[in-house]
């Protein structure tokens, strides 16, 4: 669907400092237009305080990182979260993520160009 | 001789509670009044970055028992091309109110002030305001009250870091500025250069580009309203880049039976 422009995927720039291998690559593919990275600014960094705390009540201890990820899908008004990561799957829907969709990514059919 | 050019005309229609009969008081009235024109002033100062307004207007209708009235801009062929800018930042003020907090962010404060008295009256006796701006209405109803009260409480915040989006509307009359419009988020935002980068931002027109610099954050909006560049870097055409496919299985530590543990080890997360 991203390569198809119907659709636009959001990430944090804490992305930058995560991904250890071909880091430059994925760099290069975050210019494109249909991608778009998040400098993680105050209004970011007190929603990720939220979500923390709000996940602390319910006996769930999301990273920083994580929450930081959580925090930027929604203020930035994502239709769902990507990911594999187990835990973060676990806060899918939850009230401390106010509801928000995690899931794992998947592609849809699409035909060939013959 | 060429026709002179159609005004845009601006007309409200206030609505009393039904305690009133409908009616408006008086107060409330002037109230609206009042912020209709403060908003219509600091729109024109964000349009132009002048320090003071210039463009006069005058009430063309106003009803006879109802709280009604319609106004232009008193011809001036220099700043009809300023009246078509408000016009659009007063459709996208009221809407931006109506909808929730995200668009009002993106407005200077003195239109955030101005917009914020001009709709107070929705917080007390006036149950709705409909605006006609040349053919577009607007209707706000009392539910929008909440919104501008929370309008009126932000708070500014600012981090260095970047923002995508492509680079269009660029003036150079005061202060040097063009609007950044990125693919997500706020529709637009203000961005303020230093004169020595006006080559760079020109050639940068109509481009997508990272902006680097101090990002303002008007609260509780994560959107930025207002970007003071330090840099700016055109992206490549998108031919150039790689696309998500093409990342497809490049590591040598993929291919592993769990994609979990892989990301994790990748993400340094542990």
């Amino acid at each position: 669907m991203v390569e198809r422009r119907q659709a636009t995927i959001i990430t944090s720039e804490v992305v930058i400092s995560e991904v250890l291998e071909d880091a430059a690559k994925l760099e290069e593919l975050m210019k494109r237009p249909e991608y778009f990275m998040v400098t993680p600014g105050a209004p970011i960094q007190r929603k990720v305080r939220d979500i923390r705390t709000a996940a602390r009540e319910i006996g769930r201890t999301p990273k920083t990182p994580d929450a930081t990820f959580i925090a930027t899908a929604l203020l930035y008004k994502a239709e769902a979260l990507h990911t594999f990561d187990g835990p973060v799957l676990g806060l899918s829907g939850l009230t401390c993520v106010d509801g928000l969709t995690i899931c794992k990514p998947s592609g849809d059919q699409t035909t060939l160009g013959f | 001789m060429a026709e002179p050019e159609s005004k845009i005309p601006i007309s409200f229609k206030l609505e009393g509670s039904p305690r009133d009969q409908g009616l408006v008081r008086f107060s409330d009235f002037a109230t609206f009044v009042e912020g209709t024109l403060a908003t219509l002033r600091a729109l024109e100062r964000e349009a132009t970055n002048a320090a003071q307004a210039q463009i006069e207007y005058r009430v063309t209708q106003l009803e006879i028992s109802s709280a009604a009235f319609a106004l232009e801009a008193i011809d001036d062929p220099t700043t009809r091309e300023t009246e078509k800018i408000i016009a659009a930042r007063l459709v996208e003020g009221l809407a931006a109110v109506r909808d929730g907090l995200v668009g009002i962010a993106a407005f200077d404060p003195s239109v955030r002030n101005g917009l914020s008295k001009m709709l107070s009256p929705l917080r007390r006796g006036v149950q709705s305001v409909s605006a006609l701006i040349g053919d577009t209405p607007v209707t706000l109803v009392g539910r929008a009250a909440a919104k501008i009260r929370l309008a009126e409480v932000f708070e500014e915040s600012a981090a260095v870091g970047s923002f995508s989006g492509s680079v269009d509307a660029l003036n150079v009359h005061g202060d040097h500025f063009f609007y950044l419009y990125p693919p997500v988020g706020p529709t637009k935002i203000k961005c303020v250069f230093s004169p020595d980068l006006l080559d760079e931002v020109k050639s940068s027109i109509k481009r997508y580009v990272t902006i680097f610099g101090l990002i303002e954050y008007a609260e509780p909006s994560a959107f930025p309203v207002r970007i003071v560049v330090d840099r700016l870097v055109a992206h490549p055409p998108a031919v150039q880049l790689p696309s998500l496919s093409s990342l497809w299985g490049i590591s040598p530590s993929a291919g592993g039976p769990d994609e979990v543990i892989f990301v994790r080890h990748l993400r340094d997360a542990e």
